[in-house]
């Protein structure tokens, strides 16, 4: 599909209030939960204190956060300043205790049937897997984002749907879009015209190649040198007064929200952008090395909304995380924690019901009905499908599509967690 | 009747005029006359002079000289008569008008033309008698040349003198043998004399001809030249490719500007002596068969000869595919070598090498430097291969400290053909791949709640040796009887096998060249057996390790266990296939290897060297050396592949650090993982597609644009902090379509599709330059994607 050819027949609501994008933000390794989003009481906080005393925080250092539906009190990881303001400011919520379900179920019954369910393999492979593709098939081959491009392919302009800087991942492949990379500009000497035009002619004739891996490789040429130049001369027109971060993260992001800025000119009133972000797989010195990934992911999400307010567009964006998965309860030898299963995700932006904790911590007994593992790997209490499927009715996907995109969906009394 | 009249009457007259001109004696009938000389006559006013003395009837008769034709070749006699009329004139005074070197003519009439032309290109006679006078122009034509005779008689040598003895020359006169024109000196009068350059395969009998040019253009009768030449004989008739020196020797000479290729490419001479020269260049490693040897003049070119490649083991576009799969791409010698040996004893030659040296002390100390001089300047490829692939899935801790990388790198490449039991122990105790998974420090913390670290204990069967899932021995999932995947082990294996893992340390204070913070990244973790859970431990619910056992001993029994598990053969077997021959091998290509995996044939489990040749030499591994390949068949290079192919092809043998540092633009720091999850995942999927296709996870629109530009950039020699090369291809291939050609070979394995080449083809003729033709040529094959998709 050339982009470029859509460009004037789908100029819709591509400005103004129609538009909305979904910024995904991968935090890699699997975030440590339990010292992410804690009790807020002295009480509450003190068993899950004792219960890894090498590694927990003071609860005096956590960002407070109240909600308001339960009538709790929450700690907020120290790291996360401008997220915790974004949570007073009603733009942000906290999913707790989510990740890979394919129906609900007790620890007996997961237990029962252990094969049916992809986070008892705590793996990095699987949970990624998992989070990316919004399923609970332990064999996916489609991103949920690519299965939303898929549907989003008028709405988005004169680019892809799907945009990421960090390369692809199973998030943003569906089954006819491929994402384009966001280019960060490099060490490598511009091809010459005739050479460029030359390597887009070979890769459309190899699109019919016999060969798959030729196939495959020949597609995504095809689409990157359409694409390249149509977002780089787009980006390179929003121009914002704040500052971004000089970290990967914050450069990365600072990207999204330029094309963000232009997508009136890009005449897209959809997008889904994806991003990875830190390192969280803390097996030791967890308590430096999360606060430093915490505080890179604080400060680039702070910057991204200050920039979105210049353009008045803090409601049309919403930034939502990922990570591979949460993290055990028990503290290991090396300061560290092991693979858990579930954990807590961010949701912010977009104009959502915001200061709410959606849904509620696990139950932090070590052999008590949460733990899956012996040293406090959680059975979440919400599925992956729920928070993505929500994600996915904010975007404006009506409930007979929310089924038909995520197949399980049916089997979660409660449906997709609504957002506003 | 009449004739005799004439006769009579013309000697009668010559007698009168001998004694008197009696003009009434020209009795000049009526329509006799010369055009030219009636026409020229400017005697016609004095015609009226005769015209009464006239004793025929008729109107006044004038005096005309009259001629058989009116041109004179020159050197040969033309005889006029003057008339009157039908009466012949005689007595009267015959003359040439004009310039002297116009011929003369005779007091009987008979003109001589001149010994050569005037510039007029004519001559004018007239004929005076009694106060009249005619005349008559005469055009003079060139004399028809002649062969009279050829010394020598026959000729035996590709360039001999010849004389010929000749007649009718000219100096315009030109010599044609065999239609062309030659050369020749005039000797003498009637001599001349040419150097006869002919074919060496010229026919028996060569024409000879001489050819006067206009006015009058005249050839002579061909002479034909017997030839008898012996044809010319090289030597070896029999040549390896490459470089190649062949001696021609020409018993009938040489020619004097010789001319010699071979199969089309032009080989430079040297001239030895008369009869011998020698001829040196390149041919392409991928000719075979008989190759045309021909030896010319400039003009002439005789395809006499013949040189036989030297058959090879194997033909050089399997040895190149060979080269994807078991080195490192396109380094010619490499290649070529494998060509010469053949695909099995070049398995069993790298395998009873030595390890390549890393010395890192000297000019390369960086070990990733090193590991790159090895790729491009070494021998040891095989071996590389294999820790590159074993790299991919059990990662060391490179990121930490470039000296991490090393240790394990050398373990790797010492027990690539070894045991795959060596090498999960080659895990468990060496610092990098360890430090990684947070083994070493993964202490008993007694008094605590605190539990072992299951990060090394869950990557090891996870990653390194068993995956999650069962699997039958053809790879695919082994499904219970309600059809759902089994999980391989559970949380208790994970937790006692932590608990196997504890008690181990790094090493402090050793060599100073590898340590960093006091860590000595060489030295094997040791056991502190204080910090060693010494209870017992059960794995795979039926494996038993008793209580008290050392840290070692535990190890030692853990890892023969995971070894002994039936999910190895297929799970590695999978992987390896995977790093060396194609992303998707069939089931059955697994089964075959698992069989090998198994039992070496000797009762051995776990031979890597054994597995490593099934691999490479099993049918689905061959199948694309001489079919296309399938559809699923192949795998996309990764970043450090298609550099050191770069690098092979152009011969990038120099270098500082700077190279290690590229991959890493394009997703695959080298060594240098930040976490056990390596760089790409084994069951990725071409998005969109079922394909798997793990290296396929490096590429996005951001990498795949930067890799050609990263290409064009170093083939172009404008790549900032990359070496580049005086590059022999662009001494052996020095057109376009060479350049392609070679390209087809030496990165497609003969497999280049046709429209492929055709538009590098064409890219590389609209460049100015050849060398500007050259690099784009290597560049834009280097860039396609049917060369990044190697199949």
């Amino acid at each position: 599909m050339l982009w470029s050819s859509k460009a004037s027949g789908f100029y819709l609501d591509s400005t103004g209030s129609g538009y909305k994008a979904v910024v995904l933000v991968s935090m890699v390794g699997g975030n440590d939960c339990n010292s992410f989003l804690v009790p807020g009481t002295a009480s509450s906080y003190a068993s899950l204190q004792a219960q890894r005393s090498s590694i927990a925080l003071d609860l005096s250092s956590y960002y407070q956060l109240y909600d308001q539906a339960s009538g709790s009190l929450y700690g907020l990881h120290p790291s996360m300043k401008n997220v915790s303001k974004l949570y007073a400011q009603r733009r942000a919520a906290i999913v707790a205790n989510i990740g890979s379900l394919p129906r609900p179920a007790t620890k007996a019954q997961v237990l029962a049937s252990v094969g049916e369910f992809p986070g008892m393999s705590f793996s990095h492979g699987q949970g990624v897997q998992q989070w990316e593709s919004g399923l609970a098939n332990p064999n996916c081959v489609s991103g949920w984002g690519g299965r939303l491009a898929d549907r989003l392919m008028d709405k988005s302009g004169s680019l892809p749907p799907v945009l990421s800087t960090v390369g692809r991942s199973l998030f943003t492949v569906g089954s006819s879009v491929q994402a384009v990379s966001i280019q960060a500009g490099g060490p490598f000497v511009a091809l010459p015209e005739d050479l460029s035009a030359h390597i887009l002619q070979s890769a459309t004739r190899n699109t019919a190649s016999g060969n798959e891996y030729v196939r495959g490789v020949a597609e995504l040429r095809k689409l990157t040198m359409q694409s390249q130049q149509v977002m780089t001369s787009a980006a390179s027109s929003t121009v914002f007064k704040t500052i971004f971060p000089g970290t990967n993260f914050g450069a990365g992001m600072k990207s999204i929200a330029q094309i963000i800025g232009a997508h009136g000119k890009l005449a897209a009133s959809r997008q889904l952008f994806y991003i990875t972000q830190g390192n969280y797989d803390t097996h030791a010195n967890q308590v430096t090395s999360q606060a430093a990934s915490l505080a890179e992911l604080d400060a680039g999400l702070g910057a991204f909304f200050e920039a979105l307010a210049e353009v008045g567009m803090t409601d049309q964006v919403l930034v939502c995380t990922h990570s591979d998965f949460g993290r055990s309860l028990l503290a290991n030898s090396t300061g560290g924690t092991d693979h858990g299963w579930g954990g807590h995700q961010l949701l912010i932006g977009g104009g959502i019901n915001g200061a709410r904790i959606i849904g509620k911590l696990p139950e932090f007994a070590i052999g008590g009905p949460d733990d899956m593992s012996g040293n406090g790997a959680w059975l979440p209490g919400q599925s992956i499908i729920q928070m993505t499927a929500g994600i996915a009715e904010w975007i404006g996907f009506p409930p007979s599509q929310l089924n038909e995109l995520f197949p399980e969906l049916t089997k979660f009394n409660d449906g997709p967690i609504h957002l506003t | 009747m009449s004739e005799k009249f004439k006769t009579t009457r013309r000697t009668l007259a010559f007698v009168v005029v001998s004694l008197s001109c009696l003009t009434y004696l020209c009795g000049c009938g009526a329509g006799v006359h010369s055009a030219t000389g009636l026409g020229s006559a400017s005697g016609t006013g004095s015609s009226t002079n005769g015209g009464g003395q006239s004793t025929t009837s008729g109107a006044t008769p004038t005096l005309a000289i009259v001629a058989p034709v009116t041109s004179v070749r020159i050197g040969s006699t033309l005889t006029l008569t003057a008339k009157i009329g039908d009466a012949v004139c005689v007595g009267g005074k015959w003359s040439v008008v004009g310039s002297s070197d116009s011929g003369s003519i005779s007091d009987g009439g008979v003109y001589s033309a001149p010994p050569s032309m005037p510039t007029s290109g004519t001559a004018k006679v007239q004929y005076a008698s009694n106060g009249q006078v005619a005349e008559l122009s005469l055009s003079l034509l060139n004399p028809v040349p002649t062969i009279l005779s050829v010394t020598p008689d026959k000729i035996t040598s590709s360039s001999t003198t010849v004389s010929l003895t000749v007649s009718g020359l000219l100096t315009t006169t030109r010599l044609l043998v065999a239609g062309s024109d030659i050369p020749y000196t005039k000797v003498a009068g009637t001599n001349i004399r040419a150097v006869l350059q002919l074919p060496l395969n010229a026919p028996a009998q060569v024409p000879i001809q001489l050819s006067n040019p206009g006015p009058g253009t005249a050839t002579s009768d061909v002479y034909y030249m017997s030839v008898s030449m012996a044809l010319p004989k090289v030597s070896p008739v029999i040549i390896p490719t490459g470089e190649i020196s062949l001696e021609i020797t020409s018993p009938s000479g040489l020619p004097a500007k010789p001319v010699v290729t071979l199969d089309g490419n032009l080989l430079a001479t040297t001239q030895l002596n008369a009869t011998t020269l020698k001829a040196t260049g390149y041919i392409p490693p991928w000719k075979t068969g008989a190759l045309t040897l021909s030896l010319g003049d400039g003009s002439s070119v005789c395809n006499c000869m013949t040189v036989n490649v030297k058959p090879t083991a194997v033909p050089y576009d399997t040895a190149s595919r060979f080269a994807t799969q078991a080195a490192w791409g396109p380094r010619q010698d490499v290649v070529e070598h494998i060509q010469q040996v053949g695909l099995q004893p070049w398995i069993a030659e790298q395998m009873s090498m030595a390890p390549a040296s890393y010395d890192v002390t000297g000019t390369f100390g960086n070990p990733r430097v090193r590991f790159l001089v090895n790729a491009t300047s070494g021998q040891t490829f095989l071996r590389e291969r294999i820790a590159y692939g074993l790299q991919s899935f059990i990662p060391s801790g490179g990121a930490l400290n470039q000296m991490v990388t090393l240790p394990w790198e050398l373990k790797l490449e010492q027990h690539a053909f070894g045991s795959y039991k060596q090498i999960l122990m080659d895990a468990a105790s060496t610092y990098g791949p360890a430090a990684l998974l947070n083994l070493p420090g993964n202490n008993v913390r007694p008094g605590t709640k605190d539990v072992p670290n299951q990060n090394f204990a869950r990557e090891l069967l996870q990653l390194f040796s068993i995956g999650p899932y069962l699997l039958n021995e053809d790879g695919t999932l082994k499904l219970d009887s309600a059809n759902e995947r089994q999980l391989s082990y559970g949380p208790d294996t994970i937790a006692d096998l932590s608990r196997v893992f504890t008690g181990w340390q790094a090493v402090t204070g050793g060599d100073p060249v590898y340590s960093s913070g006091g860590v000595d990244y060489s030295a094997d973790l040791v056991a502190l057996e204080s910090m060693h859970d010494k209870g017992p431990k059960t794995l795979f619910g039926s494996v038993l390790l008793p209580a008290g056992q050392t840290a070692a001993k535990d190890r030692q029994q853990a890892i023969q266990a995971i070894f002994d598990h039936p999910n190895v053969p297929p799970f590695v077997c999978r992987l390896l296939i995977q790093r060396l021959v194609k992303s998707q091998p069939t089931s059955a290509y697994i089964y075959r290897v698992v069989q090998v995996f198994k039992d070496d044939g000797t009762g051995v489990r776990g031979n890597l060297g054994a597995v490593i040749k099934a691999i490479l030499l099993d049918p689905e591994a061959r199948a694309g050396d001489v079919n296309d390949a399938g559809p699923q068949d192949g795998f996309i290079q990764t970043p450090l592949q298609a550099q050191l192919a770069l690098m092979n092809l152009l011969e990038l043998k120099y270098f500082d650090g700077n190279p290690i540092y590229f991959p890493a633009y394009f997703g695959e720091d080298f060594w240098f993982n930040w976490t056990v999850q390596g760089f790409f995942s084994p069951t990725y999927t071409i998005p969109g597609t079922s394909v798997i296709s793990p290296e396929f996870q490096l590429l996005n629109s951001n990498t795949i644009l930067a890799r050609s530009q990263f290409i064009y950039g170093v083939v172009t020699c404008q790549q900032r902090l990359f070496p580049s090369g005086n590059y022999s291809l662009y001494e052996h291939f020095k057109s376009p379509e060479s350049m392609v050609e070679a390209m087809d070979h030496m990165l497609y394995h003969g497999k280049m599709p046709t429209a492929t080449k055709e538009a590098v083809l064409s890219l590389s003729r609209s460049q100015k330059t050849l060398l500007a033709q050259q690099q784009i040529a290597i560049a834009a094959s280097l860039i396609d994607d049917n060369y990044l998709a190697q199949h």
